[in-house]
């Protein structure tokens, strides 16, 4: 993960952590919240976005099946 | 970022090429009223802000220097040039970043023919030269190189500073936080939150369907409540760009209000200096139609006055020829040429009876008397020809003395209309240091006004900001009443989307199965909290940032008032509205303290420091402030530590400052000055200063 995205995501780490005790609900939100990361600053900075990954990251739902 | 240096060729009062190299650090340029400090920034202006579609326009007609573009006219160049380059250093990679205008001269006449503007920098890869020609890619790298909207903040002259930080429009200093921080990025995450939820939920709505007992049933509800779904976001969307667009157009309602009201008391001034400005050049023209008739006239008095000796001398020997002729003359009547006796020698010869030529005496010739009337005869003949030689002569001399007389008339005349002349000439002169006084005036009113609201004064026409604020009011009723519609069905569709989902559960018996255990409804739970997690990290940083912004302006302001050591100042501690970003300044009890002049403008000025400071440590970026005259309200006490707070809050100050050669050598010796260029105007014509042959000169002193 680049220098830039991994400093946002950090800044979210205290509030995931206030937020959820259980380890596995944790990562699931890091997941999410780093796939979410990952889309909008490729958006940001007006990169073309692989549809697979548009579509991995909408689909959500994968970490459940 | 840093600005290495910047070379200007030919722009304004700047002949030929002339470079300011820069440092990392302060850099000050200072110098008197008049040469070329505010020339400097437009420089910088008309490079950065102007190519970019800025409404502060330099005229371009203003750019090309005119001692440059007199010599060009007189050595009949066909084309040239005057351009300014910004030497930028970014991430070891240096960017010339060149404006020019290209100006053809036809009859006597300069016309811009064309303005390009490009960006060349060698390929840290590569290591080839690149050159960006096109105006779009030219934009957007000048965009990434200086932000578009912390431009506003990165360059600008201290008399705009009550537009920059503007009491009464918050929006300025809410683009510039959201510059400087990640908020846009997390409102990004929002809205693609926000379409993972839609589509999880549709999906989540396909699986209950498949459970449903009456499967034609639901199928069309969710067909019902999809295609709803479709048309409540585009609505939304529609209602989202109506609200934008209305305070887009709400905020150019109100600048242009401003604006107006401002100038209503301008258009006086303005014509009032259009008027002197015409006569002025008026009286110009007059001076110099007088200026050429004495110089003529100065030729025509300098030719008699080299001539008039030598016209007395002809007289005087004109006359001694005369006087010489005529004692010859009479001389002659002595002893006249030819052995012809005089008028005295034969009345002696009469009375001795006595040729006194041959000797002959009447003894010896008895027709004696016969001999001498001949002698007479001869005389009277000679006589009568000398008489006529000395008349042709005279006659001559009077001619030329004629001829003499007129022409010294006419120096006299010559004399007289050159004294009036330089009577006129003065009169002009008089008329015209009492218009450029007026017209001093009438521009310091102007200046005045524009200073209190900082307004440039080429974008002050009341007839275009009447049309403008007609045409921005007809669009506000169009979008209002657009958003107004957009709300409406947006309540509608809400309303109608409730209740097919009512209808839809109730028909897909949700009792009968464990939704908990759908996968679908599992990612919808965690994607909730994801949002909320998001808008709160929006309010937290907003909150983080405004108490930051608000406490390092206090900081930067508090430390310039110590060091001042003026104790009439006192620190305005900023306050930021943290829902709607507005400004305000209280006093240390909290009370309502908007402060005025110098002690404002700190105020302000550590505003823009902060907020460009938390950029460099938000983000790591850093950009040089470029600055002219951020310190004319301030008296010398607050001047030097205000500038040695902008060495401490940004990585590279250019700061043009009114001049300060009294204290030159204080600067000098500062550590945190890390250049200093002075300028001050020359001339080709020691004594004399016009814009055709007076100049800029930099002297680098550190």
């Amino acid at each position: 993960m680049p220098t830039y995205q991994k400093k946002i995501f950090d800044s979210f780490k205290s509030l995931i952590e206030d937020n959820k005790e259980n380890e596995l609900d944790k990562k699931v939100l890091n997941d999410i919240l780093n796939r979410v990361i990952d889309l909008a600053v490729k958006e940001d900075r007006g990169e073309n976005i692989d549809p697979n990954i548009k579509a991995q990251t909408n689909n959500i739902v994968d970490l459940f099946s | 970022m840093i600005i290495q240096k910047v070379e200007l060729n030919n722009f304004k009062s700047y002949y030929g090429n002339q470079v300011f190299n820069f440092k990392n650090g302060l850099n000050i340029v200072s110098g008197k009223i008049g040469t070329g400090k505010t020339s400097l920034y437009e420089a910088f202006q008309w490079v950065l802000l102007d190519s970019m579609s800025f409404k502060d326009n330099i005229d371009e007609d203003f750019i090309l220097n005119k001692k440059f573009e007199f010599e060009s006219l007189q050595k009949n160049i066909n084309q040239i040039e005057s351009s300014v380059t910004i030497f930028v250093e970014e991430d070891s990679i240096v960017y010339r970043i060149k404006k020019e205008n290209v100006y053809t001269i036809k009859n006597n006449d300069c016309q811009i023919q064309e303005i390009n503007t490009s960006i060349s920098f060698e390929e840290p890869r590569t290591g080839n030269s690149k050159v960006i020609l096109d105006r779009r890619e030219v934009e957007s790298k000048l965009d990434e190189l200086f932000p578009e909207k912390l431009r506003k903040y990165l360059l600008f002259k201290g008399e705009t500073l009550n537009q920059l930080i503007d009491f009464s429009n918050p929006n300025t200093l809410e683009q510039a936080v959201k510059q400087i921080s990640y908020l846009p990025l997390f409102s990004r995450m929002s809205r693609i939150i926000d379409d993972i939820i839609e589509k999880t939920d549709r999906k989540y709505r396909n699986k209950l369907q498949a459970n449903a007992r009456d499967q034609k049933k639901s199928q069309q509800l969710n067909y019902d409540l999809e295609s709803k779904q479709r048309d409540l976001t585009a609505k939304k969307d529609k209602f989202k760009q109506a609200k934008i667009d209305i305070e887009k157009l709400e905020e150019k309602e109100k600048e242009y209000t401003e604006k107006l009201s401002f100038v209503a008391g301008f258009p006086d001034l303005k014509e009032e200096e259009n008027r002197l400005e015409y006569q002025r050049k008026r009286a110009f023209d007059n001076l110099e139609t007088i200026d050429k008739e004495s110089k003529q006239l100065f030729i025509n008095k300098w030719i008699i006055a080299k001539s008039h000796p030598l016209l007395d001398k002809a007289e005087v020997e004109l006359r001694k020829f005369i006087s010489w002729r005529q004692n010859e003359i009479a001389v002659s009547r002595e002893q006249l040429e030819l052995g012809v006796p005089g008028d005295h020698l034969i009345r002696r010869m009469v009375k001795e009876r006595k040729c006194l030529i041959c000797g002959t005496t009447e003894k010896d010739n008895p027709d004696l008397i016969k001999i001498i009337e001949t002698h007479l005869d001869e005389n009277k003949k000679v006589k009568n020809l000398l008489s006529d030689e000395v008349e042709d002569l005279n006659e001559k001399v009077m001619d030329i003395v004629k001829n003499i007389s007129p022409i010294k008339t006419s120096t006299s005349d010559i004399k007289r209309d050159l004294k009036n002349h330089i009577l006129r000439n003065k009169e002009k002169e008089g008329e015209i240091a009492s218009i450029n006084e007026a017209l001093k005036k009438t521009k310091e009113k102007i200046e005045d006004l524009i200073k209190e609201k900082g307004y440039q004064i080429l974008e002050l026409d009341p007839k275009t900001i009447t049309s403008a604020i007609q045409r921005v009011k007809g669009d506000l009723a169009t979008k209002r009443s657009q958003k107004e519609f957009y709300d409406k069905q947006v309540r509608g569709l809400e309303s109608e989307i409730r209740g097919l989902n009512k209808k839809f559960e109730e028909l897909v018996g949700l009792e009968e199965i464990d939704v908990n255990e759908i996968p679908e409804k599992k990612s919808l739970n965690y994607l909730y909290e994801i949002k909320q997690i998001i808008d709160k990290k929006v309010d937290i940083e907003k909150n983080d940032l405004i108490e930051k912004i608000e406490n390092e302006a206090n900081k930067i302001q508090k430390s310039i008032i110590q060091q001042s050591k003026d104790n009439d100042i006192i620190v305005l501690y900023v306050k930021i509205s943290k829902d709607d970003y507005s400004i305000s300044f209280v006093d240390k009890d909290g009370n309502p303290n908007p402060g005025h002049g110098a002690q404002e403008t700190l105020a302000k000025m550590s505003l823009i420091s902060s907020v460009l400071k938390l950029s460099n440590e938000y983000k790591g970026e850093s950009y040089p402030f470029i600055v002219d005259a951020p310190t004319s309200n301030f008296d010398d006490t607050i001047t030097k530590p205000f500038i040695k707070s902008v060495s401490e809050n940004f990585t590279q100050g250019l700061v043009i400052l009114k001049d300060i050669h009294l204290e030159i050598d204080a600067y000098k010796n500062e550590e945190f000055t890390k250049s200093i260029h002075t300028i001050e105007k020359s001339s080709d014509t020691p004594g004399e200063s016009s814009i055709i042959n007076s100049y800029t000169i930099i002297n680098p002193i550190k």
